[in-house]
């Protein structure tokens, strides 16, 4: 049974894991400026290219939310990657004999996950800002759009771990994420608008949430009064239902590891 | 009870049949070794008694919980070391213990008085502010050792631990478990190094292809063998496949010991007189020079035991336990 006293445990062993692991991005931050490469090489690629060919003043205003996502995205499924070679090299089995609770390992993973992707929003944002990017939004209207960014990249976290600990192989997940990261982020309105897709990729762009999170963080900081609800209902709604699926298959994989 | 008792386990891996009816139990206190060739069974023991796996069937109970209905309390009274030295590069020894007396729950005004302990017991003190990432593989061994003491855990689980560690280390290792064991923790231990478990086991249960083939304390074990090893050192060389010969008559396959003019065999009780076989060899041509009789170590009783198994497997199903 679940007791106050265990949640609490719980909630300090996470706490401990996520220190941990905050610790070695400081002690190792060539990991985060990996991260950071991609986003950054396709900003000033869409751009200084694309954006120049469109000759649209406003271009940077419409790629930025796609590049945040992207800059989420590719953080967050990396994650998978971290725990499929944790789960290869004995490090999870060391922590499954401790104890602590089954899920408190993800939970602290997904967690050192938001506070990093909240360091990379902040570095993306001040490149934008650097290449033209004008953030005019309210203050709680940009803060709800860096709180959808952070929410999608939970989903991508999920996500990821699930792949990892069911494929049980680094090759398998790094492959997994990398073709995640590339259809989500470019199949959707991050980067392109969706009428001008082909017919049939219309409709899954339409779908992916990530087109949503996009439309809401555009709205959110690049227009002064403009109101974003639906699509952050429709961000938040669909993320949600992800998580309910992402959440309980990685918790009960990880349970059964290697049974 | 803090001891461990495991009853007719078994486990298949796809094709593999990994563990085939395996029981045994050890009493609080105790040191149990389980010896084993590689892939006899040892590891799939070891996870599943630290709830990592479970069996397909059979019931384990440590420290008097259930491994499977009752995991969270097992993994509150054991400690473990994998055969895989697993540590967080970028912290440095002292960090690692530190957050492991975290995760272990050692009460925050004990973790540092305990760490610092530990570290010193197993020579670790001048390196424990470096990062792991800089340790030697025998430093890191040591450290995944230290880790798993943490907190008294009443139940050791320790696979493999000497892998890496030069004599003075694993001296200081079986001192260390020593004395854990006279404190009252219960400790399982695999090893290839059968000094090792001479040296430290009350008990040693014996693997081969996930069967209990033998049990018993060292000296038992050495008992099993129902002889004596014979070493003769001949007079000259160059008359080793000779005496080979000669000795042959009486079904004895004698192996070339520390030098090529040293021969060394097993005789049986119930074996010819060494007399009779000296005697032999003399009218043989062959001259030995000296002859010791001893005692068979636990190496030779394993491989004595291990060939054994090869040839008549002989499934355990009933708890062997291991007497004070």
């Amino acid at each position: 049974m679940t007791t106050p006293a265990h949640v609490a445990q719980s909630l300090a062993d996470t706490s401990t894991l996520v220190r941990r692991t905050l610790l070695r991005y400081q002690r190792q931050p060539d990991a985060l400026v990996i991260l950071l490469i991609q986003p950054l090489i396709v900003l000033l690629l869409f751009r200084y290219i694309l954006g120049g060919e469109t000759r649209q003043p406003d271009y940077v205003e419409y790629l930025m939310p796609g590049i945040f996502a992207l800059a989420v995205i590719t953080g967050s499924v990396t994650i998978g990657v971290g725990l499929a070679e944790d789960v290869s090299s004995g490090l999870v089995d060391r922590l499954r004999s401790l104890p602590i609770g089954r899920s408190t390992f993800l939970a602290a993973r997904a967690v050192t996950d938001v506070a990093k992707n909240a360091f990379i929003i902040t570095l993306v944002g001040a490149l934008g800002v650097a290449v033209g990017f004008n953030i005019v939004g309210s203050a709680p209207n940009v803060i709800l759009a860096v709180v959808l960014l952070l929410a999608l990249g939970w989903m991508f976290a999920w996500l990821s771990m699930a792949i990892a600990l069911w494929t049980g192989s680094v090759e398998a997940t790094q492959g997994c994420a990398f073709l995640i990261a590339l259809v989500f982020s470019f199949a959707s309105s991050g980067f392109a608008i969706i009428a001008t897709m082909p017919s049939w990729l219309r409709p899954i762009a339409r779908a992916n949430p990530v087109t949503h999170v996009d439309d809401a963080v555009r709205t959110l900081t690049t227009t002064v009064h403009g109101s974003a609800g639906h699509d952050t209902l429709t961000s938040l709604t669909s993320i949600a239902a992800v998580l309910a699926i992402m959440i309980p298959l990685a918790i009960t994989r990880y349970a059964r590891l290697a049974r | 009870m803090g001891g461990i008792e495991c009853q007719a386990l078994r486990k298949v891996y796809g094709a593999v049949q990994a563990l085939d009816g395996v029981s045994f139990a050890v009493d609080t206190g105790k040191v149990l070794a389980l010896l084993g060739s590689n892939g006899s069974g040892k590891t799939t023991t070891v996870r599943i008694l630290t709830t990592l796996s479970t069996a397909d069937s059979g019931s384990a109970r440590v420290a008097g919980k259930d491994v499977v209905r009752e995991a969270a309390d097992v993994r509150e009274a054991i400690g473990l070391t994998a055969q895989e030295t697993v540590i967080d590069r970028f912290l440095t020894g002292e960090e690692h213990l530190g957050l492991i007396a975290q995760l272990r729950h050692v009460p925050r005004h004990r973790r540092g008085q305990e760490v610092a302990t530990l570290l010193a017991e197993l020579d670790m003190g001048e390196a424990s502010r470096a990062r792991v990432g800089g340790y030697s593989g025998g430093m890191r061994r040591r450290l995944d050792i230290a880790a798993s003491f943490i907190g008294q855990p009443a139940v050791l689980f320790l696979d493999e631990p000497s892998n890496s560690l030069d004599p003075h280390s694993r001296s200081r290792l079986w001192r260390a478990i020593r004395d854990r064991a006279d404190d009252g923790a219960t400790v399982l231990l695999t090893t290839q190094y059968m000094e090792e478990a001479d040296a430290l086991a009350d008990h040693v249960v014996v693997l081969a292809t996930g069967r209990v083939i033998a049990t018993g304390t060292p000296s038992e074990l050495k008992d099993e063998i129902r002889g004596r090893v014979v070493e003769l050192t001949l007079a000259n060389r160059g008359q080793e496949e000779k005496a080979a010969a000669i000795l042959q008559a009486d079904d004895i396959r004698p192996s070339t010991g520390e030098s090529v003019e040293v021969l060394n065999f097993v005789l049986l009780r119930s074996g010819p007189p060494l007399l009779a076989i000296l005697q032999r060899l003399q009218a043989g041509g062959v001259n030995v020079s000296d002859v010791i009789v001893r005692r068979p170590t636990l190496d030779e009783a394993f491989l004595h035991l291990t060939k054994k198994a090869e040839v008549i497997p002989e499934p355990e199903t009933e708890p062997l336990r291991a007497t004070p």
